[in-house]
Protein backbone atom coordinates (compact mmCIF):
# COMPACT_ATOMS: atom_id res chain seq x y z
CA UNK A 1 0.00 0.00 0.00
CA UNK A 2 3.06 2.45 0.81
CA UNK A 3 4.10 2.16 -3.03
CA UNK A 4 0.62 2.47 -4.46
CA UNK A 5 -0.52 5.47 -1.86
CA UNK A 6 -0.29 8.84 -4.51
CA UNK A 7 -2.15 7.33 -6.81
CA UNK A 8 -5.01 6.88 -4.58
CA UNK A 9 -6.75 9.84 -4.67
CA UNK A 10 -6.38 10.84 -1.15
CA UNK A 11 -5.55 14.58 -0.70
CA UNK A 12 -3.92 13.78 2.77
CA UNK A 13 -1.70 10.32 3.40
CA UNK A 14 -0.88 8.54 6.78
CA UNK A 15 1.75 6.29 7.00
CA UNK A 16 0.99 5.51 10.52
CA UNK A 17 3.47 3.91 13.19
CA UNK A 18 0.76 3.92 16.13
CA UNK A 19 -2.19 1.01 16.03
CA UNK A 20 -1.89 0.26 12.61
CA UNK A 21 1.51 -1.59 13.78
CA UNK A 22 2.88 -4.34 16.56
CA UNK A 23 4.67 -3.50 19.52
CA UNK A 24 7.21 -5.75 18.30
CA UNK A 25 7.38 -4.37 15.05
CA UNK A 26 7.41 -0.54 15.96
CA UNK A 27 11.48 -0.66 14.69
CA UNK A 28 10.64 -1.87 11.48
CA UNK A 29 8.14 0.22 10.50
CA UNK A 30 9.79 3.40 11.40
CA UNK A 31 12.40 2.15 9.03
CA UNK A 32 10.04 1.39 6.09
CA UNK A 33 8.38 4.53 6.34
CA UNK A 34 11.70 6.17 6.44
CA UNK A 35 13.19 4.27 3.16
CA UNK A 36 10.08 4.94 1.73
CA UNK A 37 9.51 8.59 2.02
CA UNK A 38 13.19 9.26 0.26
CA UNK A 39 12.64 6.96 -1.97
CA UNK A 40 8.60 7.42 -3.71
CA UNK A 41 7.51 10.38 -5.07
CA UNK A 42 4.22 11.78 -3.81
CA UNK A 43 2.74 14.23 -6.14
CA UNK A 44 -0.77 14.12 -6.29
CA UNK A 45 -1.17 13.62 -2.05
CA UNK A 46 0.57 15.43 0.92
CA UNK A 47 2.78 13.34 3.14
CA UNK A 48 2.11 12.97 7.18
CA UNK A 49 2.81 10.32 9.49
CA UNK A 50 0.96 9.35 12.29
CA UNK A 51 4.01 8.96 15.36
CA UNK A 52 3.03 6.99 18.62
CA UNK A 53 1.22 8.98 21.57
CA UNK A 54 3.81 11.00 24.26
CA UNK A 55 3.05 8.78 26.98
CA UNK A 56 4.87 5.65 24.52
CA UNK A 57 8.17 4.86 24.43
CA UNK A 58 8.03 5.19 20.93
CA UNK A 59 7.49 8.69 20.05
CA UNK A 60 10.85 10.03 20.52
CA UNK A 61 12.36 7.29 18.61
CA UNK A 62 9.42 7.58 15.90
CA UNK A 63 10.56 11.36 15.16
CA UNK A 64 14.16 10.78 14.77
CA UNK A 65 13.28 8.56 12.44
CA UNK A 66 10.88 10.18 10.13
CA UNK A 67 11.74 14.14 10.74
CA UNK A 68 15.03 13.87 8.72
CA UNK A 69 12.68 11.86 5.60
CA UNK A 70 10.88 15.01 5.60
CA UNK A 71 7.01 14.56 5.44
CA UNK A 72 4.56 17.53 5.08
CA UNK A 73 3.23 17.09 8.46
CA UNK A 74 3.01 14.68 11.79
CA UNK A 75 -0.08 13.72 12.74
CA UNK A 76 -0.25 13.77 16.89
CA UNK A 77 -2.55 11.19 17.98
CA UNK A 78 -4.01 11.53 22.47
CA UNK A 79 -3.44 15.01 21.69
CA UNK A 80 -3.53 17.74 24.55
CA UNK A 81 -1.76 20.94 25.05
CA UNK A 82 1.01 19.20 26.56
CA UNK A 83 1.81 16.22 24.53
CA UNK A 84 1.71 18.85 21.39
CA UNK A 85 4.70 21.45 23.36
CA UNK A 86 6.54 17.85 23.54
CA UNK A 87 6.13 17.24 19.84
CA UNK A 88 6.70 20.34 18.67
CA UNK A 89 9.86 21.03 21.20
CA UNK A 90 11.35 17.91 19.52
CA UNK A 91 10.66 18.46 15.99
CA UNK A 92 11.75 21.82 16.18
CA UNK A 93 15.36 20.05 17.41
CA UNK A 94 15.12 17.56 14.53
CA UNK A 95 14.73 20.12 11.66
CA UNK A 96 17.58 22.61 12.98
CA UNK A 97 20.31 19.45 13.01
CA UNK A 98 19.23 18.42 10.06
CA UNK A 99 18.70 21.70 8.24
CA UNK A 100 15.28 21.14 7.60
CA UNK A 101 13.98 24.43 6.36
CA UNK A 102 10.16 24.08 5.50
CA UNK A 103 8.81 23.46 9.28
CA UNK A 104 6.51 20.32 9.18
CA UNK A 105 2.93 20.31 10.09
CA UNK A 106 0.67 19.15 12.95
CA UNK A 107 -2.74 17.60 12.55
CA UNK A 108 -3.81 16.70 15.91
CA UNK A 109 -6.40 13.83 16.56
CA UNK A 110 -8.68 14.52 19.64
CA UNK A 111 -9.59 11.00 21.17
CA UNK A 112 -9.87 11.69 25.10
CA UNK A 113 -12.43 13.51 26.93
CA UNK A 114 -10.25 15.39 28.67
CA UNK A 115 -8.66 16.08 24.80
CA UNK A 116 -12.02 17.10 23.69
CA UNK A 117 -12.55 19.51 26.79
CA UNK A 118 -9.12 21.13 26.84
CA UNK A 119 -9.55 22.08 23.07
CA UNK A 120 -8.90 25.75 23.26
CA UNK A 121 -5.56 25.01 24.98
CA UNK A 122 -4.65 22.38 22.64
CA UNK A 123 -5.25 24.85 19.97
CA UNK A 124 -3.45 27.38 21.15
CA UNK A 125 -0.61 24.60 22.40
CA UNK A 126 1.56 25.50 18.58
CA UNK A 127 1.15 27.54 14.89
CA UNK A 128 1.81 24.37 13.46
CA UNK A 129 -1.49 23.07 13.92
CA UNK A 130 -3.30 22.68 10.57
CA UNK A 131 -5.99 20.03 10.84
CA UNK A 132 -8.28 18.42 13.56
CA UNK A 133 -8.91 14.78 13.76
CA UNK A 134 -12.17 13.31 16.12
CA UNK A 135 -10.38 9.78 16.73
CA UNK A 136 -13.96 8.21 17.13
CA UNK A 137 -12.86 4.73 18.42
CA UNK A 138 -10.48 5.73 21.48
CA UNK A 139 -13.10 8.65 22.13
CA UNK A 140 -16.31 6.25 23.02
CA UNK A 141 -13.48 3.37 24.82
CA UNK A 142 -12.09 6.56 27.10
CA UNK A 143 -15.67 7.58 27.22
CA UNK A 144 -16.76 4.00 28.07
CA UNK A 145 -19.58 3.93 25.96
CA UNK A 146 -20.61 1.59 23.16
CA UNK A 147 -19.70 2.58 19.33
CA UNK A 148 -22.59 1.93 17.60
CA UNK A 149 -23.91 1.99 13.86
CA UNK A 150 -25.92 5.73 14.25
CA UNK A 151 -22.89 7.40 15.92
CA UNK A 152 -25.20 9.22 18.13
CA UNK A 153 -22.45 8.65 20.69
CA UNK A 154 -20.34 11.02 18.73
CA UNK A 155 -22.72 13.52 18.43
CA UNK A 156 -21.12 16.14 20.57
CA UNK A 157 -17.67 15.63 19.91
CA UNK A 158 -17.95 15.77 16.25
CA UNK A 159 -19.82 19.58 16.59
CA UNK A 160 -17.19 20.57 18.76
CA UNK A 161 -14.16 19.56 16.90
CA UNK A 162 -15.72 21.02 13.87
CA UNK A 163 -16.27 24.13 15.68
CA UNK A 164 -13.13 24.44 17.21
CA UNK A 165 -11.50 24.07 13.85
CA UNK A 166 -13.54 26.49 12.28
CA UNK A 167 -12.89 28.95 14.93
CA UNK A 168 -9.39 28.51 14.33
CA UNK A 169 -9.23 28.40 10.69
CA UNK A 170 -8.19 24.92 10.80
CA UNK A 171 -9.28 21.57 8.82
CA UNK A 172 -12.05 19.73 10.08
CA UNK A 173 -11.52 15.90 9.37
CA UNK A 174 -14.45 13.13 10.57
CA UNK A 175 -13.77 9.99 12.40
CA UNK A 176 -13.42 7.10 9.91
CA UNK A 177 -16.53 4.95 9.10
CA UNK A 178 -15.05 1.57 9.96
CA UNK A 179 -18.03 -0.43 7.91
CA UNK A 180 -15.75 -0.58 4.92
CA UNK A 181 -18.73 -2.53 3.08
CA UNK A 182 -21.26 -0.23 3.21
CA UNK A 183 -21.19 2.73 0.96
CA UNK A 184 -24.45 4.12 1.00
CA UNK A 185 -23.71 4.26 5.23
CA UNK A 186 -20.40 6.04 4.21
CA UNK A 187 -22.07 8.45 1.97
CA UNK A 188 -25.02 9.16 4.03
CA UNK A 189 -22.34 9.88 7.67
CA UNK A 190 -20.30 12.20 5.44
CA UNK A 191 -23.09 14.23 4.05
CA UNK A 192 -23.69 14.86 8.20
CA UNK A 193 -19.75 15.70 8.56
CA UNK A 194 -19.57 17.78 5.54
CA UNK A 195 -23.65 19.58 7.06
CA UNK A 196 -22.13 20.45 10.36
CA UNK A 197 -18.68 21.92 9.30
CA UNK A 198 -16.17 19.05 8.92
CA UNK A 199 -14.07 20.15 5.37
CA UNK A 200 -12.94 16.24 5.21
CA UNK A 201 -12.34 12.71 6.66
CA UNK A 202 -10.61 10.13 7.33
CA UNK A 203 -10.52 6.83 4.54
CA UNK A 204 -9.44 3.44 5.98
CA UNK A 205 -9.97 1.86 2.76
CA UNK A 206 -8.97 3.18 -0.62
CA UNK A 207 -12.60 2.07 -1.99
CA UNK A 208 -13.59 4.92 0.28
CA UNK A 209 -11.71 7.64 -0.74
CA UNK A 210 -14.13 8.44 -3.88
CA UNK A 211 -17.04 8.37 -2.40
CA UNK A 212 -16.18 11.36 0.51
CA UNK A 213 -14.41 12.96 -2.39
CA UNK A 214 -17.88 13.25 -3.95
CA UNK A 215 -19.80 14.68 -0.66
CA UNK A 216 -17.12 17.31 0.17
CA UNK A 217 -16.45 18.65 -3.45
CA UNK A 218 -19.12 21.12 -4.52
CA UNK A 219 -21.58 20.36 -6.78
CA UNK A 220 -21.70 21.19 -10.90
CA UNK A 221 -24.69 23.15 -9.96
CA UNK A 222 -23.17 25.06 -6.65
CA UNK A 223 -20.12 26.07 -8.61
CA UNK A 224 -22.34 27.49 -11.43
CA UNK A 225 -24.39 29.57 -8.42
CA UNK A 226 -21.10 30.43 -6.88
CA UNK A 227 -19.63 31.56 -10.47
CA UNK A 228 -22.46 33.51 -11.03
CA UNK A 229 -23.12 35.52 -7.72
CA UNK A 230 -19.63 36.28 -7.63
CA UNK A 231 -20.36 38.29 -11.55
CA UNK A 232 -23.07 39.78 -10.43
CA UNK A 233 -21.40 40.85 -7.09
CA UNK A 234 -18.45 41.82 -9.14
CA UNK A 235 -21.20 44.54 -11.34
CA UNK A 236 -22.63 45.90 -8.29
CA UNK A 237 -19.37 46.83 -6.61
CA UNK A 238 -18.86 48.85 -10.04
CA UNK A 239 -22.22 50.08 -9.29
CA UNK A 240 -21.88 50.96 -5.62
CA UNK A 241 -24.64 48.43 -4.32
CA UNK A 242 -23.68 46.66 -1.50
CA UNK A 243 -26.72 44.23 -2.01
CA UNK A 244 -27.97 42.86 -4.60
CA UNK A 245 -30.70 40.26 -5.87
CA UNK A 246 -30.18 37.33 -7.49
CA UNK A 247 -32.88 34.87 -9.02
CA UNK A 248 -34.83 36.69 -6.68
CA UNK A 249 -33.14 36.47 -3.46
CA UNK A 250 -30.79 39.12 -1.79
CA UNK A 251 -27.19 38.66 -2.03
CA UNK A 252 -25.46 40.53 0.57
CA UNK A 253 -21.47 39.80 1.74
CA UNK A 254 -21.75 36.80 3.89
CA UNK A 255 -23.60 34.83 0.49
CA UNK A 256 -21.00 36.59 -1.43
CA UNK A 257 -18.33 34.87 0.85
CA UNK A 258 -20.03 31.46 0.58
CA UNK A 259 -19.62 31.81 -2.86
CA UNK A 260 -15.72 32.08 -2.77
CA UNK A 261 -15.40 29.36 -0.32
CA UNK A 262 -17.37 27.55 -3.00
CA UNK A 263 -15.02 28.47 -5.87
CA UNK A 264 -12.13 27.95 -3.65
CA UNK A 265 -13.25 24.53 -2.78
CA UNK A 266 -13.72 23.88 -6.17
CA UNK A 267 -10.18 25.02 -7.46
CA UNK A 268 -8.56 23.08 -4.51
CA UNK A 269 -10.78 19.33 -6.22
CA UNK A 270 -9.66 20.47 -9.31
CA UNK A 271 -13.16 20.92 -10.36
CA UNK A 272 -12.12 24.19 -11.94
CA UNK A 273 -8.95 26.15 -12.76
CA UNK B 1 27.84 -3.16 13.74
CA UNK B 2 28.16 -6.87 13.68
CA UNK B 3 25.16 -9.98 13.61
CA UNK B 4 25.71 -11.11 17.21
CA UNK B 5 22.43 -13.65 17.34
CA UNK B 6 19.93 -15.08 14.18
CA UNK B 7 17.06 -11.37 14.04
CA UNK B 8 14.50 -11.66 11.31
CA UNK B 9 12.55 -8.78 9.73
CA UNK B 10 9.95 -8.94 6.88
CA UNK B 11 6.68 -11.38 5.49
CA UNK B 12 6.36 -13.01 2.60
CA UNK B 13 3.16 -10.83 1.03
CA UNK B 14 3.50 -9.05 -1.80
CA UNK B 15 5.80 -6.49 -2.54
CA UNK B 16 7.34 -7.14 0.75
CA UNK B 17 10.50 -9.58 1.67
CA UNK B 18 11.45 -12.13 4.36
CA UNK B 19 15.12 -11.49 5.53
CA UNK B 20 16.65 -13.50 8.44
CA UNK B 21 20.60 -12.82 9.08
CA UNK B 22 22.52 -14.68 11.12
CA UNK B 23 26.34 -14.98 12.61
CA UNK B 24 28.67 -16.17 10.58
CA UNK B 25 32.51 -16.12 9.60
CA UNK B 26 32.29 -14.23 5.91
CA UNK B 27 29.47 -12.54 4.65
CA UNK B 28 27.54 -14.62 2.43
CA UNK B 29 24.14 -13.99 0.74
CA UNK B 30 21.45 -16.58 -0.09
CA UNK B 31 18.38 -15.24 -2.17
CA UNK B 32 15.59 -16.43 -2.88
CA UNK B 33 13.26 -14.81 -5.24
CA UNK B 34 9.69 -14.99 -6.98
CA UNK B 35 10.23 -12.48 -9.79
CA UNK B 36 12.57 -13.01 -12.81
CA UNK B 37 16.31 -13.47 -12.47
CA UNK B 38 16.63 -10.14 -14.37
CA UNK B 39 16.10 -8.90 -10.25
CA UNK B 40 18.71 -11.02 -8.97
CA UNK B 41 21.64 -8.79 -9.14
CA UNK B 42 19.64 -5.87 -8.16
CA UNK B 43 18.54 -7.33 -5.25
CA UNK B 44 22.03 -8.48 -4.46
CA UNK B 45 23.16 -4.88 -5.05
CA UNK B 46 20.44 -3.33 -2.98
CA UNK B 47 21.41 -5.80 -0.07
CA UNK B 48 25.79 -5.83 0.26
CA UNK B 49 25.05 -1.29 -0.27
CA UNK B 50 23.12 -1.75 2.83
CA UNK B 51 25.38 -3.89 4.73
CA UNK B 52 28.03 -2.09 3.88
CA UNK B 53 26.52 0.88 4.78
CA UNK B 54 25.87 -0.27 8.27
CA UNK B 55 29.38 -1.68 8.40
CA UNK B 56 28.60 -5.62 8.03
CA UNK B 57 31.38 -7.26 6.74
CA UNK B 58 30.63 -11.07 8.08
CA UNK B 59 27.42 -13.22 8.31
CA UNK B 60 24.95 -15.09 6.44
CA UNK B 61 21.92 -13.07 4.91
CA UNK B 62 18.84 -14.94 4.12
CA UNK B 63 16.42 -13.40 1.77
CA UNK B 64 12.82 -14.57 0.31
CA UNK B 65 11.74 -11.69 -1.92
CA UNK B 66 7.99 -11.82 -2.94
CA UNK B 67 8.40 -8.53 -5.24
CA UNK B 68 9.64 -5.71 -3.50
CA UNK B 69 11.40 -2.94 -4.41
CA UNK B 70 14.57 -1.54 -3.23
CA UNK B 71 13.79 0.95 -0.45
CA UNK B 72 11.36 -2.19 1.11
CA UNK B 73 14.48 -4.62 0.55
CA UNK B 74 16.92 -1.68 2.03
CA UNK B 75 14.20 -1.57 5.10
CA UNK B 76 13.95 -5.12 6.15
CA UNK B 77 17.79 -5.88 6.02
CA UNK B 78 18.70 -2.51 8.07
CA UNK B 79 15.81 -3.57 10.88
CA UNK B 80 17.05 -7.52 10.71
CA UNK B 81 20.75 -6.03 11.02
CA UNK B 82 19.96 -4.07 13.57
CA UNK B 83 17.52 -6.52 15.69
CA UNK B 84 21.01 -8.82 15.49
CA UNK B 85 23.27 -6.30 16.77
CA UNK B 86 21.03 -5.49 19.80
Amino acid sequence: MLTSADVLGADTLVFDLEDAVSLQEKDAARTLVREALSFLSFTDSEVTVRINPVDSPYWKEDLSVIVPAKPQGIVIPKATASSVRLVEEEVMKLEKRHGIENPLFFILIVESAFGLFDLKSTLEASSRIEGLILGGEDFTSDMGVKRTAGSHELLFARYQIATAAKAYGLDAIDTPYTDIENMEGLKEDTHFSKSIGFTGRLAINPRQVEPIHEVFSPTALEIEEAHAILLEAEEAEKKGLGVFSYKGKMVDLPVIKRAEKTMASARKWGLVR
Amino acid sequence: MEIKKQAVCGTIQSNDCFVRVTPGEELMLHLERTVLDAFGEQIEKVVRETLADLGITKGQIFLEDKGALDYTIRARVETAVMRANG
